[in-house]
C-alpha cells in the first residue's frame, strides 16, 4: 500500500497531525480504497476528532492490503493505530517545497540564494507505506531536494476505530465563520483555560473562558479568570441560533478544531442542539474535498429549567452578510419568560451597587458591596463599542447565570465551593473579606 | 614560559565550547600552537587545536627539557569567563531562524586576551580585556598530566571518506536522535554510491540518506559496503560542536572508529579544527575481546609520533 503526498498538501498533512495531537497521544488510520482517514479520541471520551483524506488528496493512492489485515465488511479497511509522537518530531522542522517557494525573507543567512546553505533540506514529497508481517510500521519516506532521503519507520498496532455518532438533522443550532476570525479570537484565552461557554445574545455570539484558580498560599491576585469576547452576528457567515441555548465544551478540542480549519484556510461550520448533546465542528477544504474534517465535542449538559428557556428563547437566523435582527415578536414573547426567572434568580451571581446601569466589568475593592451572599460575578461585555447597553433590561440574562451556576456548581473542581466565595475583581486585597 | 595574544576571543570560545563534556582537559602548548583534548570513557576522544596564527603575539620559549608543556586542567571555568565577552546566543551565520540582534556591546569596541603560562606546577592564565577598560583573569590550576592510552588512532587505511556540509549533519543527528535509541549506524555502499545515517529505537527507525552529489557530500569515498554502529551517547557530545562547524569531515578506519573532524571558520577566515575520535561498538575484526586495549597495542607510537602524524592530517584538510 502507498500513498505519496506533496506540494501544499504537505503542509497540511503536518498541520493535521498537530491539531489532531491535541486531542489524544495515539492517532487511528482508517484506509479503504477511496480514503484514509486518521481520527483520535481522547481519553475521556468527551472529544473527537476526525480528518478524511480523500484518493484526491494524494498524488498516488494504492491500496493493496495484506488480506489478513483486512476489517470490514462492507467495504475492505485497514485499521491501524500509531502514537503521535513520533509523528510530530518527523514533521517538525521540514520545509515543505511550497513554502520555500514563496519564502524570500530578507533576513535570511547570508547564503540565501545557495539553497544548500539552508540548514533543512527541502522536502519535495513524501511517500506513505504500510509493512506488515514481521514488522508492522508505517513508513515515512521524505524525498528531499538534492536526492536526500529521509525514511521514518513508526511502528502501528491494528485496532477497532471508535466511531462517533451524530445526528446532524436534530440540530437546531449552526453557525459558520472564517476560521481566521474565531482563531484570533480564541488566542484571547489563556493557555490554562479549561472550558469555554458560547451563547448568542442579542444579535452577537459570545464566548465566555473559565480559567482554572490557581491557589498559591493564598495569592489572591491568580483568582480565577473569565474572559469573555463577543462576535457580531456580521461576521458570521450564516448563523441559526435559539437564543438561550448555551453549550459548554473543553477549550481543547476547540482550540485544535479551529486552528486547524485555520491553517487550512477554511471556513468552520458548527452544529449542535442542546447543551448535554455533543457539538459537531466541521469544515473541509479542496473544491473535491479533498480533506473534510469533523469534531465531535461533548458538551457539559445544563439544568432542566435552562432547557425548557432554550426552545422559549429567540430564534436568531442570519445568513451571508446581510444584517441580521432579531425576531422581534418572538423576542418579547420570550421575554416574559426569562423575566420570571430572574426574579427567583436575583441573588444569585451577580453583585450590583444597587445601580444596575452602572455594572461594570471588574469590581474594585473600592466598591462597597451591599449584597453580602454575592457569590460570584460574571464579567461580562455590557456594552458594545457605542456604549449602548447590550442588555435590554439593564441585568444581564438570569437564565445565562443560572445555567452557568449550573455549570460551575456541577463541576468538581470549581463547584460548592466557590460558592461561598465571594469574588474579588483583580484589584481586590486580601483583607477586604466581603 | 608562554605568551600569546588574541583578539580572536569569540571564535576560539565557540571552538573550546565544542568540547565542553569532559571534567578534564588536557593541554599541550607547543610551538606550533595549543592542543586542547578531552576524553570520555575511553571510547571518544575529542581535540581542538588552535594555530599558532591565530595570535596576534606568540612567544614560546622552549625548556631545556620540554618542547612542549603538557598539562591537565579544567576547561569550565575558562569557557565562562570567556563567554562574559562574547555574544550569549553563540550561534554562527548559518541561522535565520535564531538570528537575534546582538545585546551584547561589550566585545563592539575590541576584547584581547592574553595568556600566559610560566611553566609547569604554575596556574594556566588568561586574562581577557574589554577596550572600554573591563578586564577578567582566569587563573586556572593545573594538574600533572597522565599519559591516557591513545584510543582511537587511526589506522592507515581509510574505508570511508565523507565531506559534507556541517549544518547537514547536525540536522541529521539531531532527528535521528529524537528516537532515543542506544546506537548510530553509519552505513556506506560503494555501488549505490550513498551514504546512510540509521538509528533503530524503541517505537520508530530513522535513516536519513545521502546521496554522492555535488550538492550534497563535497567528497565522498567507500570502499566497502559496511555497517559501523556507534554508541549514541558519544556521538551526542559531537552534535553541539556540529552546530558551530562550516564543514566536516567524517572518516572511519579499517577498525571502524570514527573520525570527525570539524572545520570553524571564524573571524577573518581563520579556522579551527574539533576533531572526534570515537571507537565502534562492533569492530570488525574478529577479536571480540577488549576494543580500546586492541587498539591501544596496535601500532601506537609515542606521543612525539602522534602528535606529527595528527597535525600533517589537518593539514590535509
Amino acid at each position: 500500500m502507498e500513498f505519496v503526498v506533496s506540494n501544499t498538501n504537505l503542509r497540511d498533512l503536518s498541520r493535521i497531525f498537530l491539531n489532531l495531537s491535541r486531542i489524544d497521544d495515539a492517532v487511528n488510520w482508517e484506509i479503504n480504497k477511496d480514503q484514509l482517514i486518521l481520527t483520535t479520541l481522547n481519553s475521556s471520551r468527551s472529544g473527537f476528532g476526525k480528518v478524511a483524506l480523500t484518493k484526491k488528496f494524494f498524488d498516488k493512492f494504492t491500496f493493496h492490503p495484506d488480506t489478513l489485515f483486512l476489517t470490514g465488511f462492507v467495504s475492505p479497511t485497514v485499521r491501524l493505530s500509531t502514537q503521535i509522537k513520533p509523528i510530530l518530531s518527523i514533521f517538525r522542522n521540514k520545509i515543505f517545497e511550497s513554502t520555500f517557494l514563496v519564502n524570500n525573507n530578507p533576513n535570511a543567512n547570508t547564503g540565501a540564494t545557495d539553497s544548500t546553505s539552508k540548514k533543512n533540506v527541502v522536502v519535495e514529497n513524501i511517500q506513505l507505506q504500510i509493512t506488515s508481517g514481521k514488522e508492522c510500521r508505517v513508513i515515512f519516506k521524505f524525498n528531499c531536494k538534492h536526492g536526500v532521503i529521509k525514511t521514518y519507520k513508526i511502528a502501528y498496532e491494528q485496532t477497532q476505530t471508535l466511531q462517533a455518532v451524530f445526528d446532524k438533522a436534530s440540530c437546531h443550532n449552526n453557525w459558520q465563520i472564517n476560521s481566521k476570525i474565531l482563531k484570533d479570537l480564541v488566542e484571547h484565552f489563556g493557555q490554562k483555560t479549561e472550558e469555554l461557554t458560547i451563547q448568542p445574545v442579542h444579535g452577537r455570539v459570545l464566548l465566555t473562558s473559565f480559567t482554572e484558580e490557581v491557589v498559591h498560599n493564598k495569592d489572591v491576585l491568580k483568582q480565577p479568570t473569565q474572559t469573555t469576547v463577543s462576535i457580531d452576528g456580521k461576521e458570521f457567515e450564516q448563523v441559526s441560533l435559539n437564543e438561550g441555548v448555551i453549550i459548554t465544551l473543553s477549550l481543547k478540542e476547540f482550540r485544535a478544531a479551529v486552528l486547524l480549519a485555520e491553517s487550512l484556510g477554511t471556513s468552520i461550520a458548527s452544529y449542535y442542539s442542546v447543551s448535554g448533546k455533543p457539538a459537531l465542528f466541521t469544515f473541509n477544504k479542496g473544491k473535491f474535498m479533498e480533506v473534510e474534517a469533523q469534531f465531535i465535542l461533548a458538551t457539559v449538559m445544563g439544568s432542566d429549567d435552562y432547557d425548557e428557556s432554550s426552545s422559549l428563547g429567540a430564534r436568531w437566523k442570519q445568513s451571508g452578510t446581510a444584517n441580521s435582527s432579531l425576531f422581534v415578536p418572538e423576542n418579547t414573547s420570550a421575554a416574559p419568560a426569562l423575566n420570571e426567572d430572574e426574579a427567583t434568580s436575583a441573588s444569585i451571581g451577580w453583585q450590583t451597587n444597587g445601580d444596575a446601569e452602572t455594572s461594570r466589568m471588574f469590581h474594585s475593592a473600592l466598591d462597597i458591596p451591599t449584597n453580602e451572599e454575592s457569590a460570584r460575578k460574571r464579567p461580562k461585555q455590557t456594552t458594545d463599542e457605542d456604549n449602548r447597553p447590550l442588555f435590554l433590561e439593564g441585568m444581564p440574562d438570569d437564565n445565562e447565570l443560572m445555567a452557568f451556576n449550573n455549570d460551575v456548581a456541577d463541576d468538581a473542581e470549581f463547584g460548592p465551593t466557590q460558592h461561598e466565595q465571594t469574588f474579588h475583581g483583580i484589584f481586590s486585597q486580601d483583607d477586604t473579606e466581603n | 614560559m608562554f605568551q600569546a595574544e588574541t583578539v580572536y576571543v569569540k571564535h576560539i570560545h565557540s571552538t573550546l565550547k565544542c568540547v565542553d563534556f569532559a571534567k578534564e582537559c588536557t593541554v599541550e602548548i607547543t610551538n606550533r600552537g595549543i592542543r586542547f583534548g578531552v576524553d570520555e570513557s575511553q571510547s571518544l576522544q575529542a581535540h581542538i587545536f588552535i594555530d599558532r596564527g591565530l595570535f596576534q603575539k606568540y612567544i614560546f620559549e622552549d625548556d631545556e627539557e620540554n618542547s612542549n608543556y603538557l598539562f591537565k586542567t579544567r576547561l569550565a571555568p575558562l569557557l565562562q569567563c570567556l563567554s562574559i565577552y562574547t555574544d550569549g546566543k553563540d550561534k554562527q551565520i548559518y541561522n535565520p531562524w535564531d538570528q537575534q540582534p546582538s545585546t551584547n556591546t561589550m566585545h563592539k569596541r575590541g576584547v584581547v586576551c592574553k595568556i600566559h603560562f610560566e611553566g609547569i606546577g604554575y596556574p594556566f592564565e588568561w586574562e581577557v580585556e574589554e577596550m572600554a577598560g573591563y578586564s577578567t583573569i582566569c587563573e586556572l590550576s593545573t594538574l600533572e598530566y597522565e599519559e591516557n592510552i591513545d584510543v582511537s588512532r587511526l589506522a592507515t587505511t581509510l574505508n570511508t571518506k565523507v565531506i559534507m556540509r556541517s549544518g547537514w549533519l547536525y540536522d541529521a543527528l539531531l532527528e535521528l536522535d529524537n528516537n532515543l535509541s542506544e546506537s548510530l549506524m553509519i552505513e556506506t555502499s560503494s555501488q549505490k554510491s550513498t551514504f546512510i545515517l540509521r538509528c533503530i529505537g524503541g517505537m520508530s527507525t530513522t535513516e536519513m540518506e545521502y546521496p554522492n552529489e555535488k550538492n550534497v557530500l563535497e567528497s565522498f569515498e567507500t570502499n566497502s559496503e559496511y555497517t559501523y554502529t556507534y554508541r549514541f551517547s558519544l556521538i551526542r557530545q559531537a552534535i553541539k560542536a556540529l552546530q558551530a562547524g562550516t564543514k566536516v569531515s567524517l572518516r572511519i578506519d579499517e577498525n571502524g572508529t570514527l573520525n570527525i573532524q570539524l572545520m570553524l571558520v571564524g573571524q577573518d577566515g581563520l579556522c579551527t579544527f574539533v576533531d572526534f575520535r570515537i571507537a565502534p561498538l562492533d569492530l570488525m575484526i574478529e577479536d571480540e575481546g577488549d576494543d580500546e586495549g586492541n587498539l591501544a597495542e596496535n601500532g601506537y607510537t609515542e606521543d612525539d609520533n602522534d602528535q606529527e602524524d595528527y597535525n600533517t592530517e589537518e593539514e590535509d584538510d
